[in-house]
């Protein structure tokens, strides 16, 4: 693939990371809607037999947190929120609506992927510390009675919650066309940054231009 | 041969100092005792409570301990220990007790509880301990001590039946 | 019942739509009665429930109680709990309570089990694990207002007393109740039972035992195992049997309402994402479009 005139956005590790963990959050997801939703149970089939199943859940769902952990020292610093935000969540509806008018002022991650970035942290921790207490056959019986009931609900919740933040995601990443190549190969061309991460494109650009000028005058 | 009325003797470890009925003939004098039995029988003072043996519901003398329901009905030797007397002695239910006579001891966990009460003979406090004699170092249970380490060697004039249920003893936490 | 159950009222995480087999239904329920205060605590009703359920559970050690083993587990169905109370008038009384499975008539651990048919109902009553659908992920054990069921270590799979769901469906009595001594445990219809009980609840209020009353709880809906207890007002003394059971509100709420709240969500985030791409069409950058 010639790169020539394409930016680099994700790096390799951090894209390694995001698939890895999409492959373990489908396994996580899959088993665990298969006890939510009991006409949905032959999804448990995703990891092989119903014990297995179960003996599996909640190691694919280790991995999820230990790969988002991961994610969240790469990412952090990206994801916080600064002024120019507001600029985004005013025009939330014409970004939806597909109307690229207005220069936005976006950095690497828009407001909207800031708001879901935080959301996926807390859901993630909510579903490890509930997750715990319900494991069996290891950690349960460590818990009395009415915190694993409030800790099973609990993770009902926080399990559906980040399900549908992630079909969110998912439907996103395909609206946004070049979104998902992005993930796979690590770049986007400079007409993608400009339309979705302007802001981003600049500074990105201005440090291009300082390198090369320096490189220049070796 | 002992008789022809029944009388009421002390046993030949009693934990008072005299018989209330005639104080100066405290035990049956018709009593068999071993020459070198009466020199293993312990003082009041030293082993200041009683103790019964007995045997229980879930097992029977020595055999029953090889059966693996039994054993899983009771798995371990116990003494019953009155509520008072364990608070006194610092026990609490599940702790190992050593329980001495002057003749031996026994091992076992303790099961204290509210049944047996501490008496008032003579205008003195009078603790029982109970033994059940149902366990060995052989079977299905946990390994246990014969309850006969404790009782003394005393037969009843007509009959030899042994004094095993009533002796002396004291008790401690180990 | 018979080689294949034709009389499933209930099923676990089966929806009312598509329910279990149940035509052959009419039949009466059935109850076990224990009768707390003819008990004598002699544990024959553990012996033989192990006999016939084939049970040898490990030989544990002495905590210092008589309760043994010292708790209900894969392989001790049934147990039996000493409990030391003096009363008010000083008079000391030992309570022993036969524990096990209550087989409610709406049992919390089939609400909450995820597995389908892990957990069945039958037309009389019985509610029974049907162990080769278990998971082993302890749900039931969030569901039970008793804290009954429990799960093996060997095989990750839950049990507890079936009320001899075997011996019944053949006209026999459950095992426990043909070994009690002392008729401690009867067995018949829940009618038979609970008049049974009646009578002798009036016997004992004439013995002094003026709370002497029938433990069937409504809370779950009553239950196919019933004790007379001669403090009815107080069943927390035997050994904590609960006032007033039912299935925790957690359990309710997490299997009832939140279903069909998850399930509109699920339909409005899939639907709404499709309508969106369909009524905006897809986000694309113009080539070239650059500087």
């Amino acid at each position: 693939m010639k790169t020539a005139n394409k930016i680099l956005r994700t790096g390799f590790i951090e894209r390694a990371c995001h698939w890895v963990l999409a492959f373990c959050f489908f396994e996580a997801a899959c088993s665990g809607l298969s006890w939510f939703f009991p006409s949905l149970s032959w999804l448990s089939s995703v990891l092989g037999t119903p014990q297995l199943a179960r003996v599996l859940h909640p190691f694919f769902g280790v991995a999820v947190f230990l790969l988002l952990a991961f994610m969240f020292i790469r990412f952090a610093k990206h994801n916080l929120f600064v002024a120019t935000d507001r600029i985004w969540f005013h025009h939330a509806g014409d970004v939806l609506r597909n109307r690229h008018d207005k220069p936005l002022r976006i950095g690497k991650y828009n407001a909207g992927q800031k708001v879901l970035f935080w959301l996926i942290m807390a859901l993630i921790c909510m579903l490890l510390l509930t997750g715990i207490v319900i494991w069996r056959a290891y950690f349960a019986t460590l818990f009395p009675i009415p915190v694993v009931r409030l800790a099973l609900l609990g993770h009902a919740l926080a399990g559906v919650g980040l399900i549908l933040l992630i079909v969110g995601h998912i439907h996103l990443a395909i609206w946004v066309r070049g979104s998902i190549a992005s993930m796979l190969t690590g770049y986007v061309s400079r007409a993608w940054a400009r339309q979705h991460h302007d802001r981003w494109y600049e500074e990105v650009r201005l440090k291009q231009a300082a390198q090369d000028s320096r490189k220049k005058h070796q | 041969m002992e008789g022809p009325f029944p009388e009421h003797y002390e046993p030949v470890e009693s934990p008072i100092a005299a018989n209330p009925l005639h104080p100066t003939v405290k035990q049956n004098p018709s009593t068999r005792v071993l020459p070198n039995d009466s020199a293993r029988m312990g003082d009041r003072r030293q082993f200041p409570y009683v103790a019964t043996t007995y045997g229980i519901t879930e097992l029977f003398r020595h055999w029953t301990k090889h059966s693996r329901l039994n054993a899983i009905l009771q798995p371990e030797q116990f003494v019953e220990v009155g509520e008072q007397l364990a608070q006194r002695k610092g026990i609490v239910a599940g702790d190992m007790v050593k329980v001495s006579s002057h003749r031996g001891y026994i091992k076992a966990r303790a099961v204290v509880t509210k049944r047996i009460r501490t008496l008032e003979v003579m205008g003195e406090p009078l603790d029982t301990i109970g033994v059940p004699c149902v366990w060995g170092f052989e079977g299905a249970t946990k390994k246990g001590y014969l309850a006969n380490a404790l009782s003394p060697a005393v037969g009843d004039a007509n009959t030899q039946t042994p004094e095993y249920k009533a002796f002396l003893v004291n008790i401690e936490k180990i | 019942m018979s080689i294949q159950p034709q009389d499933i009222i209930r099923r676990s995480a089966t929806h009312s739509a598509t329910p279990a087999p149940r035509v052959r239904d009419h039949q009466l329920e059935v109850a076990k009665l224990i009768d707390v205060s003819i008990c004598i605590g002699c544990k024959a009703c553990q012996v033989a429930c192990s006999e016939w359920n084939d049970l040898r559970d490990e030989v544990g050690t002495n905590v210092g109680v008589y309760d043994n083993p010292r708790d209900l587990s894969p392989k001790t169905w049934t147990l039996m709990r000493f409990d030391e109370y003096e009363n008010e008038s000083g008079k000391l009384e030992w309570l022993i309570r036969k524990d096990g499975c209550m087989h409610c008539e709406d049992p919390g651990c089939l609400k909450a089990c995820p597995s389908p048919g892990a957990i069945i109902q039958y037309a009389n009553g019985i509610v029974d694990f049907q162990s080769e659908h278990c998971i082993g992920c302890g749900y039931c054990v969030a569901g039970c207002p008793f804290d009954v069921p429990r799960i093996s270590k060997e095989d990750n799979r839950a049990y507890k007393c079936t009320l001899c769901s075997d011996r019944v469906a053949v006209g026999q009595e459950p095992a426990c109740v043909k070994s009690c001594p002392t008729g401690a445990i009867s067995f018949g219809t829940k009618e038979e039972m609970t008049e049974q009980a009646s009578k002798r609840v009036a016997e004992l209020n004439t013995r002094g035992y003026e709370h002497a009353g029938i433990y069937d709880p409504a809370g779950v809906g009553g239950t196919h195992v019933m004790y007379v207890l001669h403090h009815a007002d107080r069943p927390q003394l035997y050994r904590g049997l609960p006032k007033d059971p039912r299935i925790s509100a957690v359990v309710r709420g997490w299997k009832g309402l939140m279903k069909p709240l998850a399930a509109a969500a699920f339909v409005a985030t899939l639907a709404g994402s499709f309508l969106h791409y369909v009524g905006v069409g897809p986000n694309t950058t113009t080539e070239g479009d650059e500087d």
